[in-house]
């Protein structure tokens, strides 16, 4: 925190900075969220699988 | 079973968390570049990573090619996804980073021009597999790129010595970075990396997943034939 407080007068580019950061975050979310739903849609395969088996 | 996964999910979280506050707060603003510099905890890592994770590709790709095993495929093609999204971020901060220190978005020199064609390479990689009706002909064709894809790396890695405006290693002998920027970027690799494991981990399991449903569906339908 000090660091980040007495260096302040250097050229700070805080827009460039924060999209880097909101863009990989975007991007990371993005790919679990695409996981996340792809297993959910697949667990549920899976027991429809499993519970035909059984009636069958 | 699910207590564990939850744990293996949650710790990536916490490491983010941690990696964020150390990378804002502590870690020492660079006289030269101001705060922009703090790019580099994001670039380097998910850049250093995506060829690690294409080294391991070309192994795993060369492996599947002698052996045809179908857990090693998956595995590899659940790797390259990751480090494609990997290269994808090293190359989008990268160009952020470069137009305020460069005053250019991007430029053809080696280093970012040999990275772009790697990122080529597993674009190509994950439409070969999507694509191809045959699977088997799918994981074959996306076993050579993945090959290709790993002799690109330390071409990648040493364009830096061509005439390159880029800057080269910062780990090894001739590093020029304090200790107090290096161990920050080394907590930053460390998350980075846990965080590639749990997708690779959680990317698997769907890969698997699906293999098993369109195994059971193929012997149904024979089941039904017969």
């Amino acid at each position: 925190m000090y660091m980040f407080l007495l260096q302040a007068n250097l050229p700070s580019n805080l827009g460039y900075l924060s999209a880097a950061y909101f863009v990989a975050w975007i991007m990371l979310f993005g790919y679990l969220i695409f996981i996340a739903k792809k297993r959910r849609s697949l667990e549920i395969t899976l027991e429809n699988i499993k519970n035909e088996d059984k009636e069958l | 079973m699910k207590k564990i996964r939850n744990i293996l999910l949650a710790m990536p979280i916490v490491l983010m968390l941690v990696n964020i506050y150390l990378i804002f707060l502590v870690a020492p603003t660079d006289i030269n570049l101001g705060h922009i510099q703090r790019i580099f905890y994001l670039h380097v890592p998910t850049a250093l990573l995506s060829f690690v994770v294409f080294f391991t590709v070309a192994g795993l790709s060369v492996s599947y090619l002698i052996n045809k095993n179908k857990a090693v495929d998956r595995l590899s093609q659940a790797l390259a996804e990751v480090g494609l999204v990997y290269v994808t971020l090293a190359l989008i901060t990268g160009s952020i980073w470069a137009k305020p220190v460069w005053g250019v978005w991007w430029t053809w020199e080696p280093r970012l021009t040999t990275t772009l064609i790697l990122w080529f390479i597993y674009v190509a990689y994950v439409m070969v597999r999507s694509y191809t009706a045959d699977t088997n002909r799918g994981s074959k064709f996306a076993a050579v790129l993945g090959i290709v894809g790993g002799i690109n790396v330390p071409i990648v890695y040493y364009s830096v010595m061509l005439r390159s405006i880029h800057p080269g290693p910062v780990i090894g002998d001739e590093t020029k970075l304090p200790d107090s920027m290096l161990w920050v970027l080394v907590f930053s690799l460390i998350t980075f990396g846990v965080v590639l494991l749990a997708l690779v981990k959680e990317r698997h399991f769907t890969l698997y997943a699906d293999q098993v449903i369109s195994d059971h569906k193929l012997r149904r339908q024979q089941k039904s034939i017969i």
